[in-house]
């Protein structure tokens, strides 16, 4: 027992010590900043209650990025009788009335990623700002690992060409996809 | 930028591979050796890394909303020890019943009668004012249903994300209904999550007023979760 808190301890601190890593990987789902705050809110409330679950220790964080896809989807299905969830456009955190500016390309590739379809972001995500490994990558999103490389390969290529048209067209305007919320 | 050839002997799988770090050593060792035959090979792989790279840059400017430092929890054996202590006297007493009131009882059973209240913790996440309206009349009717029974009861409500809405003051729509309800239970308490009041001031530019009623934690999931495991009854609003 007294092992078992130990553990819980030590998973604990290192959950909390990746609060704000989780926190950009919920953002760059979600584009909403109070929403990704409520992700990994509940995410870790979920991980911490459910450590016993965790087979290997190593494994927690592509295990509480599981989670974190989890509660995102039951957020999505819980959209359902306003939005179709396959309709579903990701929410942009860029004003509807400023177009990007040569410095500001941070927001430009904020703006690319958000554009992405869900199963694209969710591999470029995991990988570039979790640092999993595609093997972990893998096992967060239930699907083989020659998936993940194809996925995450289709992801880069898209996000290059999105990049490319935004670079090409500077002053473009980029409408703010709407989003109703009960 | 040029188009990756899909195509190409090496294909755009084990270009990503490589730049994320994900070949064996031959795999590497092959690959880098064409790169230095092949400049357009080359090319790509820079594209990759470049767009990795933006990738890793691109949300290190969102603001993190969580403190660095978070504090270390105390640990719970001092805490397990003293009650057990005093569970033991007051076996040892002969006062196992501990909702038996007596007005002769030990110090230490008071204790442990404040050990066996019933605790409640009520988690608002949300700002839905429907929900909140429902869960602070569930709340009420509660309160009101232990007094009436005579039993003790304490309750805490903690609003992190959304939630924090409630608790604002010039914001909440039940300002009166939790000023009324804190006034007339002593045992209602309600407290705000600070991450989650910095991250809006942080995206609304300006400072946040709480009601008068709500005190500041540190971390409402952190509170959370140590309520659970001191055995408090979780209810989310």
């Amino acid at each position: 027992m007294f092992e078992k808190r130990k553990r819980h301890q030590k998973l604990t601190r290192e959950l909390c010590a990746n609060r704000n890593r989780f926190y950009k990987l919920a953002y760059s789902w979600t584009s909403d900043p109070m929403l990704a705050d409520d992700l990994v809110q509940e995410s870790m409330q979920k991980a911490f209650m459910s450590f016993d679950s965790l087979k290997e220790d190593a494994k927690l964080n592509a295990w509480t990025c599981r989670i974190m896809l989890n509660c995102y989807r039951d957020w999505l299905r819980r959209q359902k009788d306003t939005v179709n969830v396959d309709d579903y456009e990701f929410a942009d955190d860029q004003d509807p009335a400023r177009s990007f500016s040569q410095d500001d390309t941070s927001a430009m590739v904020r703006h690319c990623i958000s554009k992405l379809n869900d199963k694209h972001r969710n591999v470029v995500t995991l990988v570039d700002l979790m640092e999993l490994s595609y093997d972990e990558v893998a096992q967060a999103l239930e699907i083989p690992i020659g998936t993940v490389m194809s996925r995450l390969s289709r992801a880069r290529t898209q996000l290059r060409s999105l990049l490319e048209r935004q670079l090409r067209e500077p002053a473009t305007v980029h409408p703010i996809n709407l989003r109703r919320v009960k | 930028m040029s188009k990756p050839d899909q195509t190409a002997a090496i294909s755009g799988e084990l270009l990503n591979s490589l730049i994320d770090g994900q070949l064996v050593d031959d795999e590497r060792q092959e690959i880098l050796a064409a790169l230095e035959k092949d400049k357009e090979l080359a090319e790509q792989v820079c594209d990759l890394q470049r767009i990795k790279q933006m990738t890793r840059l691109a949300y290190d400017t969102i603001p993190a909303p969580y403190p660095n430092d978070l504090p270390v929890r105390r640990a719970l054996w001092p805490r397990v020890a003293a009650v057990l202590a005093v569970f033991t006297l007051g076996l040892l007493l002969g006062l196992s019943d501990l909702h038996q009131q007596g007005s002769g009882a030990q110090p230490g059973v008071h204790q442990a009668q404040a050990e066996a209240l019933t605790r409640v913790l009520v988690h608002l996440a949300s700002s839905n004012s429907e929900s909140g309206l429902s869960t602070l009349n569930n709340l009420e009717r509660m309160l009101q249903d232990y007094r009436a029974k005579g039993e003790e009861v304490q309750v805490e409500v903690i609003a992190n994300g959304h939630g924090i809405n409630l608790l604002r003051a010039g914001t909440t729509p039940f300002a009166d209904l939790i000023a009324r309800l804190s006034n007339e239970y002593e045992n209602l308490t309600f407290a705000a999550c600070k991450s989650s009041i910095d991250q809006i001031e942080i995206t609304e530019g300006s400072e946040i007023e709480l009601l008068p009623q709500a005190r500041l934690i540190d971390s409402g999931v952190v509170e959370v979760i140590e309520r659970q495991k001191q055995g408090w009854n979780y209810i989310r609003g």
